[in-house]
């Protein structure tokens, strides 16, 4: 370990020699920007992770049990196990999947879940993501160069590899492709994550394209080389989100999603990963029927608990939130990213009294959640001492023939010592995760 | 029903959300202009205007305000002013007319994508924005109820009302006109709001100011069986 | 790989045309510079006439120093050198995240040369890594198609510049001889009349440099 925080500037130095970088707009302009790193890995030991892989894939296993129930009979919302209306007005409800099932069935097949662990050890699930997490490929680059700097941390640590990633990927998209080649539809460098998509498209042998050479023709999607030969795509891996993806099904304006790409998906011809719509189940408001859901399609109790989470649209709810406004943090349903977080003891008395305002007329756009006392986790600060910071875990879960939990994940911690916001966004840093094999 | 897009050898068909048609295509090469041209006879009649729904699942996308019925504070003062009161009809018949009478018609006056709300605060719009703000006051009354685009009798461009569902009939209002869907309305589409019936859509590649005109035409051609 | 679509090639043309540019462009700053040091002070206005640059200096000092690594200077070498990273970038997957780290080297290179005296003898990095990059293209792209293309756009780039600089006819012979070799191996679309064109006058007793070279920098048709 030691030898791991000895050679932090060695890496930090190959991270920037090898592009690992994240896109910022400020003021309007764009920049690349370094994505911290620091050298002190999350550790999870061998039998926390079996429970935690038990866990994660148990809930995803569930979550696409939903939206198949959703976009098909929606057996769930007539036994009234979930309001209605919680899935009809949530955004990423998207009508014209009504009916359609993706190949094999398969709706989240890269799922991002995020984690925290509180002071008395226990995991608690943040939010589920299974639109289009980023992240996997940092802790992935950061290991090949931790193994090159300092080979002797690895040699008595059990860590097991995570370089497996782009194999993982690989075989999920392989898993529903329809007959084609795979490529991974990026908007272009002046995304946030353009070095993730350029480099798992290195990483899986998939195409990267910017969707500008990709074209429809008779229901089929095609790929188109420079001297006009077209090759048959099998399944995307879509890094641009669901409104962007079709100009004539969905966002009308979008100059960087695919014409007709939705008929040809509808019909069964090409693989969308993941599938449009999943939005509205891992819409905020949801969030909190997932162990209902666990229950409901595989009869099982919740293996990780959700952070206690109140729905101000239940009267009771309502209540409670109002009663304990101070001590609770208030999400609205429609933001991402660490936006439209509200701590109730952070307002003053008029913004206090808007918000209350604000929350009785729309109960439906927030929840409110207690505050988790999180696990703080070292870090180095600039003078090489070893100081606390609040950390999230994003653990990647892949579907294909069956659930997978990737054996690691991207650890990401605050730089601000007061601060619960560990998004890169908001000046966020990132860890290495290591699973021991033993 | 006829298609016609001359330049276009690949028409296809399809369904699209809430049971609408969908005809599609693409033309290849360079253009400076197409037409597509829609003909054909249609039959009306109350009873296709007056369908039956039972199933309050169906009914359930409909009772959730949507992008553009989202109320604001215009909308919601002027839902506070309202004394609603009966049956989801009655409610309805008086929400169509108040939504008539508080509008002035304002060819213009609004662009394709503006909400109801933003329309309401003006008190200025066109079909699109009579039928968005009643839907929106509607939903806010529990009532699941949708947009509808298509055509009316004579010659012009095309139009847009709503319907709710009252008790397990959905039944027809036009607050633009302040009538009550008849047998000189052809149904098009429907959806939740505006944006999800469209009557034409699409995107082309290259440097170009775009324009488009509509024309619709509509004669009663009565057919003794 | 084997899939080029017309924008990936297009790309992959212009890593080779502005990597070269760099390397070329670079190397005639260093012995220009040499000779504005003593003999020929003004001679920076020759400079820019030869490489076809407005002379926007104004004084040797001037252009010694923004001509690298001025990079609101749309014709400094700094700003040819982010062009090339900019083609490179989005073509990760095809050239390599090895190949590509030499970029981001030369650029890294030209930012703290900028911030030294002894800068000229630090831009010799420059050209290390601008070396060593096409060391990995030659040695790590396994795919002939894309390899064929970034050499293309070398060729075509070094041909263009000898020709402004007016370097002898037998160099302008042998990278002319090379270039050909890609463009037919790369499949690119070119001008077929336009290369006989260039065969005829580059052999003609009187080389007219200036025509060829705006023919060799029109010679690939999108």
């Amino acid at each position: 370990m030691d030898g791991l925080i000895a050679h932090s500037e060695t890496i930090n130095k190959l991270l920037a020699r090898y592009g690992v970088k994240f896109g910022i707009y400020k003021n309007g302009e764009f920049r690349e920007q370094l994505f911290p790193f620091d050298p002190i890995p999350r550790v999870i030991g061998h039998e926390e992770f079996a429970y935690l892989e038990k866990g994660l894939r148990q809930r995803v296993d569930a979550l696409n049990c939903f939206l198949r129930d959703i976009y098909g009979k929606k057996q769930i919302l007539k036994d009234g196990v979930i309001p209605e209306e919680f899935v009809f007005s949530a955004k990423g409800y998207l009508p014209p999947c009504d009916g359609v099932v993706p190949p094999k069935g398969i709706y989240s097949h890269i799922s991002g879940v995020d984690l925290v662990q509180s002071k008395n050890d226990s995991w608690y699930i943040l939010e589920d993501n299974l639109r289009v997490p980023s992240g996997a490929s940092y802790p992935m680059i950061a290991r090949e160069f931790q193994r090159k700097s300092a080979p002797a941390a690895f040699l008595h640590n059990s860590v097991i590899d995570n370089r497996n990633y782009a194999q993982m990927l690989k075989s999920v998209m392989d898993n529903v492709n329809t007959g084609g080649i795979n490529v991974i539809l990026s908007p272009g460098r002046y995304n946030a994550a353009f070095f993730e998509h350029s480099y798992l498209a290195e990483r899986t042998g998939a195409v990267l394209t910017t969707g500008s050479d990709l074209v429809c023709e008779n229901d089929n999607l095609y790929y188109v080389d420079y001297e006009g030969r077209k090759r048959r795509v099998g399944a995307v891996y879509r890094r641009i989100s669901d409104e962007y993806l079709d100009p004539m099904t969905f966002y009308e304006d979008s100059v960087i999603g695919i014409p007709h790409v939705f008929e040809a998906y509808r019909k069964g011809n090409v693989a969308l990963l993941n599938a449009p719509g999943n939005g509205v189940a891992d819409d905020k408001g949801i969030y909190y029927f997932v162990p209902k859901m666990i229950r409901y399609y595989l009869g099982e109790e919740a293996i990780l608990q959700n952070a206690p989470t109140y729905l101000p649209y239940y009267q009771q709810d309502m209540k409670y939130t109002l009663d304990n406004f101070d001590n609770l943090v208030i999400k609205d349903v429609a933001e991402a990213g660490g936006y439209g977080v509200v701590f109730g003891n952070s307002l003053t008395k008029e913004q206090k009294a808007d918000f209350i305002t604000l929350l009785k007329n729309e109960p439906r756009r927030f929840i409110a959640q207690e505050v988790i006392d999180f696990y703080d986790l070292d870090i180095l600060d600039e003078n090489g001492g070893r100081v606390p910071r609040k950390a999230d875990l994003r653990a990647f879960v892949l579907t294909g023939s069956t659930t997978q939990v990737w054996p690691s994940g991207l650890t990401r911690f605050s730089r601000n010592p007061n601060s619960f916001i560990v998004n890169s966004s908001q000046g966020g840093g990132f860890k290495d995760t290591w699973v021991l094999s033993r | 029903m006829d298609v016609s897009v001359p330049g276009c050898d690949n028409v296809r068909q399809s369904l699209g959300q809430f049971g609408s048609r969908r005809i599609y295509g693409c033309i290849d090469s360079p253009h400076t202009d197409f037409t597509i041209a829609v003909s054909g006879k249609v039959k009306t009649g109350l009873e296709i205007f007056e369908e039956f729904c039972e199933d309050p699942l169906e009914s359930a996308v409909f009772r959730v305000q949507s992008g553009l019925t989202q109320p604001g504070p215009a909308i919601r003062a002027f839902h506070d002013s309202l004394d609603l009161c009966g049956s989801a009809y009655d409610r309805a018949m008086a929400i169509r007319k108040a939504v008539h009478e508080a509008f002035s018609y304002q060819p213009g006056a609004t662009s394709v994508h503006e909400s109801g709300e933003d329309a309401f605060a003006r008190k200025q719009g066109v079909c699109q924005d009579y039928a968005h703000v009643m839907l929106s006051l509607l939903r806010m009354e529990g009532i699941p109820a949708r947009y509808v685009t298509g055509m009316l009798v004579g010659e012009g461009a095309s139009h847009a009302w709503v319907e709710a569902l009252c008790g397990n009939w959905w039944y027809g209002f036009d607050p633009t006109n302040d009538l009550l869907v008849d047998d000189s309305y052809i149904r098009v589409s429907c959806g939740r709001d505006s944006a999800d019936c469209a009557i034409i859509r699409g995107t082309f590649l290259g440097w170009a100011v775009q324009m488009q005109r509509e024309q619709v035409r509509v004669e009663k051609y009565e057919e003794k069986i | 790989m084997g899939i080029i679509t017309l924008e990936k090639s297009n790309n992959l043309l212009w890593l080779g045309r502005y990597t070269e540019r760099v390397h070329t462009t670079l190397k005639y700053y260093i012995e220009a510079t040499d000779r504005m040091i003593d003999r020929d002070p003004g001679y920076y206005a020759i400079f820019c006439e030869k490489i076809g640059i407005p002379d926007i200096y104004g004084s040797r000092e001037a252009f010694w120093t923004r001509y690298p690594f001025d990079t609101d200077d749309p014709n400094s070498i700094f700003s040819n050198l982010y062009r090339a990273y900019d083609n490179a970038i989005v073509m990760r997957d095809y050239i390599g995240t090895e190949t590509m780290a030499y970029i981001q080297l030369a650029i890294d290179d030209m930012k703290s040369a900028r911030r030294v005296d002894t800068y000229l003898a630090d831009l010799m990095l420059v050209i290390d890594h601008i070396l060593a990059f096409w060391g990995c293209v030659n040695d790590l792209i396994y795919d002939e198609q894309t390899r064929n293309i970034i050499k293309l756009g070398k060729g075509i780039e070094r041909l263009a510049l000898y020709l402004s600089l007016d370097r002898p006819l037998a160099d302008i012979h042998r990278e002319y001889t090379r270039m050909k070799q890609f463009l037919r191996k790369s499949h690119m679309h070119y001008d077929e009349s336009v290369l006989y064109t260039i065969d005829n006058m580059l052999f003609e007793d009187e080389v007219c440099y200036n025509t060829v070279r705006s023919l060799i920098r029109n010679l690939i048709t999108e």
